[in-house]
């Protein structure tokens, strides 16, 4: 009996010694770290990197650390920019650590924005980072700005508390499937595919008189790359054309003249399905895109009465052909840029290897130069809204 | 024996029961075949010889008067019986009822006796014929002459005999059945045990009206005496868990017994483990349950809270109305109940763990707030807990023992301190008390307060383990503690029979409950034999309904 006490009174005595030994080496109170949010990189002029971080500070965003007297930071922002030079985005970010009394954490970015000048240069280096340290998420949005990089943190969030949220809910509105880190390199990896990206840029207005200027970020349109280069950005139609064709475009309304009158209608799509299929015949390949879709209507300033007329299927036409012509614009554009972020080699590559391998040295230019679009929309109007009869035009002037 | 079953080492045999055929219906009153029990230290290796009593009453009682000498409350009442003949009543004065001595023993002998002969004064006929006695019995020994006495019974001596006659009265009034103040429920019955074993075996019996319901009695302490009965029902429980628990049970050797946690400590099965391996209750409908489960209860006397065996570990996330609710409610309570269990045990050590390793796991704006709440705090997290911990335990502990218009100021005290003056001090963070609290919170939740205990006792490692080694120290603690609780024995069974080992019958009470209709087979973790509860279309139907 002594002797099996003492035996544990020994090994209650070892328990108790480990955690002085461990010393808990790498515990990190969550009051002890800088969690960066959003992040920025940008190419110098002399061909560096300057990153710029955010940090939220707790203390100001948050009503609950006000009880126990706050932290430090003073002034009225609820964050803390900050940018640095370095030949690496790596240095950049240890020299960014000599400027702060907590412990960078990169787990929590939930954005990163490529400025202009480094997404034309190349994004494979960042890209590299992104998916070598752990902390970094493959879940991270990713941006491209119109412009410095650093002007977007900058940039005022009116509706958020930081710009990173402002960021981060603008970047996840984008798409159906927004960009990530994951994505893009998924893009980059790919056989005859290439990523792009949202674009946002900075805009200044001067809301009523111009006493005081406010800067905001605006999703302008998407990044189109050729392999890690950015090599034009598109907007508009072209982009929404684009975004039609990958599927990828959030809720599209389609506005056209009202078909035969004056006026127009707005049709809110609802739900719609891409498929983008190519055909090879002997040594050619063609692609055809296919939209089905179902939407609302909207708006209507015609006269025409759309209920159980002849005129849903006219309008159901003009909407379709809208829809054809805004595809097609843009798979045009990307061909002028020689990018296909629609992934239509790809498929070429997944279909008809050897066509692919003969061809795969420079394919931009033998192979997807060449392939012929064809665009085909279905759209199903299923729903005029709750107004059978546009308001306010009297009966004698309703046109069937 | 069952391989499961640890074999203690015999020890010297203490108590023995004496025939065991007739003990089980005994009824108000204790029995005079318990009285001939071998009760004093006795040699090893059996009984010794006793010593018998005398013929002559002098010397009878001058033994008495050396073995009580110093005992204020004996009492020798001397009697002179017809013909000049000598007896004496020897009693202890409150552990009888005076008033039943008086009218069935003293009025009869002193006035309406009329013996024909010398031998009608023979206690053997004494007992058996002459005195309206409910419960008279023959003793020959003075060590049972000595029990008898202090088991508060009357000895009665006549001049010139070698046996006395040991009369039991009432046992004088207890305290009356109330409900269980530790096990209320909303729907079921509103009684419990008292201190009084007659009265619970008597609360047992009216609930399990058949002969098949045994009640094997031990006197356990050489000082107390305590009765502890083995109650089972013969023919559900396993024969070879009974004859352990006996064993068990015959091999006490102590010097009193005044609670059945004396006992639960001396027979278990693994009395270092955290985890109770007895469940108790207050409540005969809970006990009666576990015993047509095929379990076995012993009852002390002096306790209301009786022991039931086996156990497995889902028994204490069973409350009794589980049974007496209808079975949706229970489906969402026992759901909530695990829910809960998991909270009190590892929400602390999860907050820490993942606070100081792990804030990659948390959603950012959660991270922030946090973060702010945390702004001010000096204290690491893991010290931050354990002063939360420590003082919610510490008042919990202090509402316990006060009476009850104290505790009220306790607890507005502890709501104050913990709640406010901690948070505004900036000594603790907010985040912290609302864990601190849901883990209060979800540790009354769990029905048995020994399982609550456990879990109570083992958020502590757990916490530290988190602090020390983050999520990776957590599941080393959770599955130190899922294996603990795999190599757990009750008597045999297995402490998580039902899910492992995995029995299709038993798993589905576990963390749901069925409904009646469905719980066709009794657990075969304990009954072996007679496994059927009931038919198997029970389920009412329409059909089934007489109009």
């Amino acid at each position: 009996m002594r002797r099996w006490a003492a035996k544990c009174a020994v090994g209650i005595a070892a328990l108790a010694m480990v955690p002085a030994l461990s010393g808990c080496w790498d515990r990190r109170e969550i009051n002890d770290m800088a969690f960066v949010t959003a992040v920025a990189a940008d190419r110098t002029e002399d061909g560096k990197y300057r990153v710029t971080v955010e940090v939220p500070l707790p203390g100001k965003i948050s009503s609950v650390g006000n009880l126990g007297g706050g932290g430090g930071a003073s002034g009225k922002k609820a964050y803390f920019i900050d940018s640095t030079v370095g030949d690496t985005f790596r240095q950049a970010n240890a020299d960014e650590q000599r400027a702060m009394s907590r412990q960078l954490y990169f787990a929590h970015m939930r954005v990163f924005v490529f400025g202009e000048e480094l997404a034309r240069d190349d994004i494979a280096q960042v890209i590299d980072v992104m998916a070598r340290v752990p902390q970094n998420r493959m879940t991270t949005y990713l941006l491209v700005s119109d412009g410095s990089g650093a002007d977007v943190l900058n940039a005022e969030s009116t509706m958020e508390k930081t710009p990173a949220e402002f960021l981060r809910e603008l970047a996840s509105q984008s798409e159906r499937h927004p960009r990530t880190v994951k994505r893009v390199t998924e893009a980059l990896l790919a056989e005859g595919e290439d990523p792009y990206m949202p674009v946002v840029s900075v805009i200044e207005t001067a809301p009523g008189n111009d006493t005081s200027k406010q800067s905001y970020v605006k999703l302008t349109g998407i990044a189109v790359f050729r392999g890690p280069k950015m090599v034009g950005m598109l907007k508009g139609r072209e982009a929404d054309g684009v975004l039609w064709a990958l599927g990828e475009i959030k809720q599209p309304t389609v506005t056209v003249a009202a078909p035969g009158g004056s006026g127009y209608v707005s049709v809110i799509v609802t739900r719609y399905r891409t498929r983008v299929a190519v055909q090879r015949e002997g040594d050619r390949v063609s692609c055809r895109i296919t939209v089905k879709a179902m939407g609302t209507l909207a708006e209507n300033t015609s006269p025409y009465k759309y209920e159980e007329t002849e005129n849903l299927p006219k309008l159901e036409r003009e909407a379709s052909r809208e829809i054809a012509d805004e595809i097609a614009s843009g798979m045009t554009a990307l061909r002028e840029l020689r990018a296909d972020p629609v992934g239509l080699c790809n498929r070429v590559y997944r279909l008809y290897p050897s066509l692919w391998h003969a061809r795969k040295s420079d394919w931009r230019e033998s192979l997807y130069a060449h392939i012929p679009v064809q665009v085909h929309v279905e759209l199903d109007l299923r729903n005029t809204g709750n107004a059978t009869s546009p308001v306010a035009v009297p009966e004698e002037d309703l046109r069937s | 024996m069952k391989s499961g079953v640890r074999i203690r080492p015999r020890r010297r045999a203490q108590v023995h029961t004496p025939n065991p055929g007739g003990m089980a219906e005994r009824e108000g009153g204790t029995g005079g075949d318990a009285a001939s029990g071998e009760l004093a230290p006795s040699e090893p290796g059996g009984r010794s010889p006793t010593k018998r009593l005398h013929r002559a009453l002098e010397d009878n009682l001058a033994v008495l008067h050396q073995l009580f000498a110093d005992c204020s409350d004996v009492q020798f009442r001397h009697l002179e019986l017809e013909a000049g003949r000598a007896a004496a009543l020897v009693y202890f004065t409150g552990m009888v009822e005076l008033e039943e001595l008086g009218v069935e023993a003293l009025q009869p002998l002193l006035t309406a006796f009329h013996p024909h002969t010398v031998g009608d004064y023979d206690p053997r006929q004494l007992a058996g014929r002459s005195l309206p006695v409910a419960q008279a019995d023959v003793v020959q020994t003075v060590d049972d002459v000595v029990d008898a006495i202090v088991l508060g019974r009357a000895v009665l001596f006549v001049d010139g005999f070698d046996a006395a006659v040991s009369l039991t009265t009432t046992s004088p009034p207890r305290r009356a059945i109330s409900e269980p103040e530790t096990e209320s429920v909303v729907r079921g019955p509103r009684e419990g045990f008292t201190e009084d074993i007659i009265v619970n075996m008597s609360l047992l019996r009216q609930k399990l009206r058949t002969p098949k319901l045994k009640s094997i009695p031990y006197y356990v302490g050489t000082y107390t005496k305590t009765e502890v009965r083995l109650v089972y029902v013969e023919g559900l429980a396993d024969e070879k868990v009974i004859a352990e628990a006996k064993r068990r049970i015959e091999g006490i050797e102590i010097d009193g017994v005044l609670e059945s946690g004396y006992l639960e400590e001396l027979i278990e099965d693994q009395p270092l483990s955290p985890f109770p391996q007895f469940q108790y209750s207050e409540r005969p409908d809970t006990v009666a349950a576990q015993l047509l489960e095929g379990r076995f209860a012993i009852l002390t006397n002096g306790t209301p809270f009786a022991l039931v065996a086996p156990v497995t570990w889902w028994q204490f996330l069973q409350a009794s109305e589980d049974y007496y609710e209808r079975f949706f409610l229970v489906y969402l309570v026992r759901v909530l109940r695990y829910v809960s269990l998991f909270i009190a045990l590892f929400l602390p050590a999860m907050y820490i763990a993942v606070t100081t390793y792990h804030q990659d796991m948390l959603p950012t704006n959660l991270v922030i707030s946090i973060a702010a709440a945390r702004e001010s705090i000096p204290f690491p997290a893991i010290l931050e807990a354990l002063i939360m911990e420590l003082t919610f335990e510490a008042l919990r502990e202090a509402g316990i023992r006060l009476p009850r218009a104290v505790g009220n100021a306790v607890s507005i005290l502890g709501a104050l301190v913990i709640g406010e003056a901690a948070v505004e001090a900036g000594i603790v963070s907010a985040p912290m008390v609302i864990i601190v609290a849901l883990t209060g919170i979800a540790s009354f939740t769990v029905p048995r307060y020994n399982a609550a205990i456990a879990i109570r006792l083992l958020r502590f490692p757990m916490m530290l383990l988190g602090a020390v080694l983050g999520m990776f120290g957590l599941v080393m603690g959770v599955m130190w503690v899922t294996v603990h609780l795999c190599k757990l024995r009750s008597f045999g069974v297995p402490y998580l029979s039902g899910f492992a080992p995995y029995k299709r019958q038993e798993v589905k009470d576990l963390f749901v409950r069925p409904p009646w209709w469905q719980m066709v087979y009794r657990p075969s973790s304990y009954a072996k034999q007679n496994r059927k509860r009931m038919n198997k279309q029970m389920m009412p139907r329409p059909e089934s309904n007489p109009q």
